[in-house]
């Protein structure tokens, strides 16, 4: 009860007016970035990632919660309007909300998207307040041995959930960890790779990695794409034909859809998101998938199902709360944008672990009081608000818009250093990070990799220095063997065919 | 872009299935030359104490050995990939994408030289008429990237009270350090 207590006084701190602001502003950052197809919620928070240090650590993670949860339902607006997912976790929804939109129903679609965002959000956000005890215990019991293995297994799974690019994704992940090498050894004073420069003795920046990785190679990806004028052309269309007393869903829709289906597809979503790496769009695709098998009407997927709409909404923005507990607890990150925010602590001076518990309360809070407000309060006010306005978003001239970009992001990893050679760094990345995207290497393992390996390492020799060597000291000890036995049950579970999802058009 | 023809189709097909080829194996090959380079540098790596059965170099050649393994697979299932017929290759977009590398690295060797003002101006301009195809008309070019140069500004040194580099000094074109940039402290003396 203390830990509810403090967590609640914590977040009260939400209503002071500078925090507020920046969960409002975060709100609206992270709704341009969602909306926009080519931008992401990563992004956003990449980019805002030198201005941390000149934040406070609470008003840094509630606007990094907000930009989280709001990217994900805004990738809705333009995947129901224009059929163009504005985040790969919205493409559920571009299948039936579009179809939607095409029979004049794209308000309701719009509306029924909100409120199942704000439905998995606000569950997400519950969850991981009466979880994060729980898991803190456990974390407690899970020693050296345990803590190798449970990072293999979040290695294992973020490699195999990239579908169809398993062994890209592996080389991705690789390469990540063997560039975390570059600098001081994690148990000895010992340089390596530092090749006798000063600047790789210190290692690489993780903000250098970030922001080169998800900004600066996004610029160049766009720069590579032809612009549709048509995009530009369907939005004001679309726009013109929504009305805002059309967003709110009729009861009869809300019951045909079912509190069942709401419910599960929120747990579905928090428990895809506690997965390292599953990222949204497995949220999404695995709740759509399950109401499709179970509903009684699995006939109207996709042709327009409002309950595809519910299931899929609902799990993407709960998996924002999941995806918070592994960030948290174990410093392993659930989703591309958590592997971000943990940046933001790890720049702030903060730990993962059990200690933030005990120790850090008055960031928990408003931490969970951000994802549960933007969840609950902004995004219904956000749609009836400024509904039609989002939709012009994608009209916005993309030259102005991606040179602003680029400026911000290179300007950015200049600012918190004062050091050209980070900025270097931070285009060298990006260009790395161009190129392995042109070949299809998926670049998100990369940084998961660069995040994970050093403590890989660190606990695979730790646990052989106990054992003297032994390596069966990773199937001895209980917690070890659980995280082993899970890795083969995931990669079995993730590995095997899947069953064809209707994408009938 | 209406009634320009791709220039892929102006290259024999075989030309384009060898090229695609290259571009599928190298990044392979890059990749499986950073790991030689890597693990061989690895070798030279030298501990100050035993500690424990795995030392500094130990971790980071299984990466090199792992990362070879995953390439061969990579290289394997590449190879066996049936071979689809070619789309047109945009050689534009391409174009584009390379000169924004050149741009931006001009942009970083410049920015403190040039200072913020000027080396941001080049670059924004650079930009908008990559990204507009060059298409863009110079008065609306030179407008907004004024704006544009004015709101980073404007978001960095006002809302979030950062320092970027002034303007170029004789010093700096004569080869001399640049002067160290004011502190805060400084600054308000």
């Amino acid at each position: 009860m203390t830990y509810l207590a403090d967590v609640l006084a914590g977040s009260a701190a939400l209503f002071q007016p500078s925090v507020l602001g920046f969960m409002v502003l975060g709100f609206l950052i992270g709704t341009f970035f969602g909306a926009v197809p080519g931008l992401t919620a990563v992004l956003a928070i990449a980019l805002l990632l030198p201005f941390t240090y000149s934040l406070d650590p609470v008003e840094a993670l509630v606007m990094c919660a907000s930009i989280f949860m709001a990217g994900m339902y805004a990738g809705s607006i333009t995947a129901t309007t224009i059929n163009i997912p504005g985040a790969p976790s919205s493409v559920m929804t571009a299948v039936e909300g579009y179809r939607l939109m095409q029979k004049g129903e794209g308000a309701s679609a719009l509306g029924h998207a909100a409120l199942a965002s704000m439905i998995g959000g606000a569950v997400g956000a519950v969850l991981l307040l009466v979880s994060m005890p729980i898991t803190a215990e456990l974390a407690l019991l899970i020693k050296t041995p345990g803590k190798f293995s449970l990072i293999l297994f979040a290695l294992v799974v973020i490699v195999v959930a990239q579908r169809g690019s398993m062994t890209k994704g592996a080389v991705a992940a690789i390469f990540g960890m063997m560039i975390a090498t570059i600098g001081v050894d994690v148990m000895e004073p010992v340089p390596r790779f530092a090749f006798g420069t000063e600047t790789l003795v210190e290692g690489i920046n993780l903000m250098a990695l970030i922001i080169g990785t998800f900004a600066v190679s996004e610029i160049m990806v766009q720069a590579a794409t032809r612009e549709d004028p048509a995009v530009a052309g369907s939005a004001s269309v679309a726009a013109r034909t929504l009305k805002r007393r059309d967003f709110l869903p009729s009861w009869r829709e809300i019951r045909e859809i079912g509190f069942i289906t709401y419910i599960k597809s929120a747990l579905i979503g928090y428990g895809v998101g506690v997965l390292p790496g599953a990222g949204g769009s497995m949220a999404a695709f695995v709740s759509y998938a399950e109401a499709m098998r179970v509903s009684r009407k699995s006939g109207e997927f996709g042709k327009g199902s409002r309950e595809g709409i519910a299931a899929s909404e609902c799990a993407n923005n709960s998996m924002c709360g999941g995806a918070f507990v592994p960030m948290l607890m174990f410093g392993i990150p659930g989703d591309p944008t958590t592997a971000v925010v943990l940046g933001v602590l790890v720049i702030n001076g903060l730990q993962p672990g059990p200690q933030l518990l005990t120790n850090q309360t008055e960031l928990i809070g408003p931490l969970i009081g951000s994802l549960f407000f933007s969840a609950l309060i902004l995004i219904p006010l956000a749609l009836f608000l400024f509904g039609p306005f989002f939709i012009r978003i994608v009209s916005i001239s993309r030259p102005p818009l991606y040179t602003a970009i680029a400026l911000v992001a290179l300007i950015g990893s200049y600012v918190a250093t004062t050091s050209i050679v980070q900025m270097a760094l931070t285009l060298v990345f990006g260009v790395i990070a161009f190129v392995l995207r042109l070949a299809g290497y998926p670049t998100v393992t990369l940084l998961l990799g660069f995040i994970l390996g050093p403590s890989f390492e660190e606990y695979l020799r730790r646990s052989l220095t106990l054992s003297k060597g032994d390596p069966m000291i990773f199937v001895t000890s209980p917690d070890s063997l659980v995280f082993l036995l899970l890795t083969v049950v995931f990669v079995v579970m993730l590995t095997r065919p899947r069953r064809g999802v209707g994408t009938s058009r | 872009m209406p009634g320009r023809r791709g220039a892929s189709q102006a290259i024999p097909l075989h030309l384009v299935v060898v090229m695609i080829l290259v571009s599928r194996l190298i990044v392979p090959i890059c990749l499986a030359i950073f790991g030689v380079v890597y693990f061989l540098e690895a070798g030279n790596i030298r501990t100050l104490y035993s500690q424990g059965p795995i030392g500094p170099d130990g971790v980071p050649k299984m990466f090199a050995i792992a990362l070879g393994l995953a390439l061969l697979g990579v290289v394997v299932i590449e190879l066996r990939r049936p071979r689809a017929k070619a789309a047109p290759i945009d050689w534009g977009g391409f174009l584009a994408a390379v000169l924004v590398i050149v741009a931006s690295a001009a942009y970083v060797a410049l920015f403190r030289v040039a200072g913020y003002a000027i080396a941001t101006a080049l670059y924004a301009l650079v930009l908008l008429a990559i990204f507009s195809r060059a298409k863009i008309r110079p008065l609306a070019a030179v407008l907004q990237t004024a704006g544009l140069v004015a709101l980073v500004y404007l978001f960095f040194v006002v809302l979030f009270d950062v320092r970027l580099p002034q303007g170029p000094s004789l010093d700096t074109f004569f080869g001399q350090a640049p002067p160290p940039e004011a502190t805060p402290a400084e600054s308000a003396q």
